[in-house]
């Protein structure tokens, strides 16, 4: 139903005019108050009323925080496991189609050998081919479980420091929480025991904060122990390289002698 | 109204001229994406063994020893990525860790 202003009655008007007008009254009042609640109870004494309230909403947090923590220990903990598996797959995959490939080389070489001298140096070059892939393979091996277990070992290190550090942070929102309360029932200013507990949580959160940092730097202990694996892979490869390019040295040797006999 | 015609004509004729030169960029962007993405690496990641062509077998010496190192070479630089991936996992609860910094709000005080 269309309403026009024109058409209404006097009386409606007027109806109309004073209830607009009385709203334009409450309604200012009614968002005035919702902002000024705090201080008036904070003068009147309500701050202290309120104190189980804030603790409660502040623990609450703190619980759905730990919820989530969990949460992501748990998936960390899953993606490395995950990862392992895929990769002990993927590696095994890996050397076995090598191996084959490998093989093959071998064939070849052992087909190209004609006199039993050249022979003997094909046989003489795989095994000392097959030594050299063992023994590096061997390193490698050592260097990923070594590394693995430094992950664990990071993984536990910062678990257990976080835990801690979170217990000792909770303890003292309680004990500011306590206190609060306590200078509340022995009469103390609530603006006082307001500033008092802001700075208690102030000081708490900080040190928190300087944990939390510190805790962080278990990432570089694990990131140095990645680049000392890496180094040690590094050096097993040069030396694979080096026993291989020295077999296959010793194989062009004897088929360049036999051919100039 | 010939001036209004002439107009008009003028305001199509530069609207598909406009529409020309976006479809074609479009068309040109998009051909270079596909052309660059796959052989980029980098959705892919790194091959696996099976998924690359091995060294073919020859008979010749220094493609022996070529094709024996350069197993050598493809696992460690696997296994490489792979550690700095484990590393990169340690940080995956810091945000978690963080939050409870924002436990409690002093405007509510």
């Amino acid at each position: 139903m269309k309403m026009n202003f024109n058409t209404m009655s006097t009386k409606s008007k007027q109806y109309l005019v004073s209830s607009l007008l009385a709203l334009s009254l409450i309604i200012p009042s009614i968002v005035f108050a919702q902002t000024t609640a705090p201080r008036t109870g904070l003068k009147s004494g309500l701050f202290c009323d309120r104190i189980s309230e804030l603790e409660s909403k502040i623990k609450d947090r703190m619980s759905s925080y730990q919820t989530k923590l969990e949460e992501k220990r748990q998936e960390r903990s899953n993606i490395l496991e995950n990862r392992v598996n895929e990769r002990n797959t993927k590696q095994e995959d890996n050397r076995t189609k090598w191996d084959a490939n490998r093989q093959e080389h071998f064939a070849k070489l052992q087909a190209k050998a004609q006199t039993d001298a050249q022979k003997q140096a094909v046989n003489n070059f795989i095994a000392a081919v097959e030594a050299a892939v063992a023994k590096r393979r061997e390193a490698i091996n050592s260097a990923v479980l070594s590394f693995r277990q430094a992950v664990d070992k990071a993984i536990a290190d910062k678990k257990a420091k976080t835990d801690t550090a979170l217990t000792e942070y909770q303890n003292s929102i309680t004990a500011a929480f306590e206190k609060a309360k306590s200078d509340c029932t022995n009469g103390v200013d609530p603006k006082t025991v307001r500033e008092n507990l802001l700075s208690s949580l102030k000081t708490a959160r900080e040190k928190f904060r300087n944990d939390i940092q510190n805790i962080e730097k278990i990432k570089n202990s694990i990131q140095a122990a990645a680049d000392q694996r890496q180094g040690a892979i590094q050096k097993a490869i040069e030396e694979f390289k080096l026993a291989v390019q020295k077999a296959g040295q010793e194989l062009r040797t004897a088929f360049q002698n036999q051919q100039g006999q | 109204m010939s001036g209004k015609w002439k107009i008009i004509v003028s305001v199509g004729v530069l609207v598909i001229v406009v529409a020309v030169i976006v479809f074609t960029q479009v068309t040109k962007r998009t051909s270079q994406i596909s052309n660059v993405t796959p052989s980029s690496g980098i959705i892919t990641g790194t091959p696996s063994a099976s998924e690359e062509e091995l060294p073919a077998a020859t008979g010749n010496i220094d493609d022996t020893v070529s094709a024996i190192v350069s197993e050598a070479l493809t696992e460690s630089s696997q296994i490489e990525k792979e550690m700095n991936d484990d590393v990169d996992t340690l940080g995956l609860d810091s945000q978690a860790i963080n939050d409870f910094t924002q436990s409690y709000n002093e405007n509510e005080f």
